[in-house]
């Protein structure tokens, strides 16, 4: 399951196995692609190689079996491999990508799964980002409740107080924009699911009336 | 024990032109105890507003229900219902108040047919000790600085002794340590008083610090489930020291 693996070096495995079921590739075009879906900070250059090592010990990927010479990349004068997902590859992104983020939410995972995410089961995915903001709210609650706690702090100096409650505001308000930040991406992502499902009347009251 | 607030799958749409619907709330269910504080977080034009005028007995929502201290709101008379706003039910905005006069009268004004001249004046001055404003009495509106205005906003809030305080976007341009007195006064206000509190808050500022925290967008209003009660009461922290220091 996805809570045994580690969290960013797990987000870059399943990005680059989402890639390879969508297109057979190898390392090098595989960089290019994860900085064209999800921006280049999101990963260092070179993470697909490690993320294709990792998935072929846990034989997610293998090489694929290219029979066409034209299919086999050339890079810098150099054969480069091209691998695909294995089927019990697909079985684990698929799970990956319905099953709920982590508490607390990371980003990159998030990110991730909306960039490699058909838009064919965008309800599934709206429910996994408000499942995020609930959890975030709790994780607001419980800095909420420390500031009170730390604010009663009986012996603490004026000068400890004022630095807890600086550090736990800045924690509060790190939870309060992730909050934000997933308001946005479900509206977002609510309205895309809309204009799906409402695209055939939109074309006919666009129609001319007159 | 009866919450004194209790949404129960409230929904309220605005036809925006013919064709389109805006959906400002959808299947809000809500309870609020007393005592206890709910901080609603939402982006601008998020229905923040319309949740507290449902939520006051001003807007009837399109479906579901709003029960206030055991009663469905909307099976009031007109009547009842219309002065629930201002006894029992405070509601709380930063909104400049409609006469320039000085802050004590601004604040005792609606108390004056209820309690008489004395009595209204009586309970506005301890409103704005209470909220630690008893300084800016004499000054008028535009005399006040953004944490006073809060303050005062507050003490107009709690003058008429409410059982469910709504508060708009209160601290909305505070610093860190202005916000922290508002919120702790709030959190006070709400354990002291016995005050059931739904706090909204916007997209500038801090956080409000209350016992529960809700995402509001696109008409949905996620509550995060209760703390779990491990024997310490967190609403139980000093909020004395502003008032001591100023009595």
């Amino acid at each position: 399951m996805a809570s045994t693996v580690q969290q960013s070096e797990m987000s870059a495995g399943e990005i680059v196995l989402g890639l390879l079921i969508e297109q057979p590739d190898t390392c090098y075009h595989l960089d290019k692609r994860i900085g064209e879906r999800l921006g280049s900070a999101q990963f260092s250059r070179g993470a697909a190689s490690r993320a294709v090592e990792r998935l072929l010990e846990r034989k997610l990927v293998r090489p694929a079996d290219v029979a066409e010479p034209a299919e086999l990349r050339v890079v810098d004068g150099r054969k480069k491999t091209v691998y695909e997902a294995t089927p019990s590859g697909v079985d684990h992104f698929e799970r990956w990508l319905r099953a709920s983020t982590q508490t607390p939410p990371v980003r990159e995972e998030l990110h991730a799964k909306i960039a490699l995410w058909g838009s064919a089961e965008l309800p599934r995915l709206i429910e996994i980002v408000r499942e995020a903001e609930l959890a975030c709210t709790l994780q607001l609650q419980d800095s909420n409740r420390e500031m009170r706690v730390e604010r009663q702090g009986g012996d603490a100096s004026d000068w400890e107080r004022t630095m807890q409650l600086i550090v736990s505001a800045g924690e509060a308000t790190w939870w309060d924009a992730r909050i934000k930040w997933l308001q946005d991406v479900r509206m977002y992502l609510e309205r895309e699911h809309a204009r799906q499902q409402s695209v055939a009347p939109a074309r006919r009251i666009r129609a001319p009336g007159r | 024990m009866d919450p004194v607030l209790s949404l129960r799958g409230v929904s309220l749409s605005f036809p925006r032109g013919r064709r389109h619907v805006v959906r400002v709330l959808a299947d809000v269910s809500l309870d609020l105890h007393a005592g206890e504080s709910v901080a609603v977080l939402a982006r601008r034009s998020q229905g923040k507003t319309s949740l507290l005028r449902v939520a006051a007995g001003i807007e009837r929502p399109d479906r579901g229900s709003v029960t206030f201290a055991g009663e469905d709101v909307w099976r009031l008379s007109d009547r009842r219902r219309s002065r629930l706003l201002g006894s029992e039910i405070g509601l709380v905005e930063r909104a400049a108040p409609h006469l320039d006069v000085p802050v004590l009268t601004g604040v005792a004004l609606p108390l004056l047919d209820r309690h008489g001249r004395r009595g209204a004046y009586a309970r506005a001055k301890s409103a704005l000790a209470h909220v630690g404003a008893s300084e800016c009495a004499r000054q008028r509106w535009g005399e006040l600085a953004d944490s006073e205005r809060a303050l005062v906003a507050l003490a107009h809030g709690i003058a008429r002794e409410p059982r469910l305080l709504l508060v708009d976007d209160l601290a909305a341009t505070l610093g860190i340590e202005e916000h922290a007195d508002i919120a702790e006064l709030l959190g006070a206000l709400a354990a002291e008083r016995g005050i059931a509190m739904l706090v909204c808050a916007g997209d500038s500022g801090p956080t409000p610090n209350c016992d529960r925290v809700a995402s509001f967008a696109g008409g949905e209003l996620l509550v995060a489930p209760a703390a779990p009660t491990d024997g310490t009461n967190v609403l139980d922290f000093p909020g004395e020291h502003r008032r001591r220091a100023l009595s």
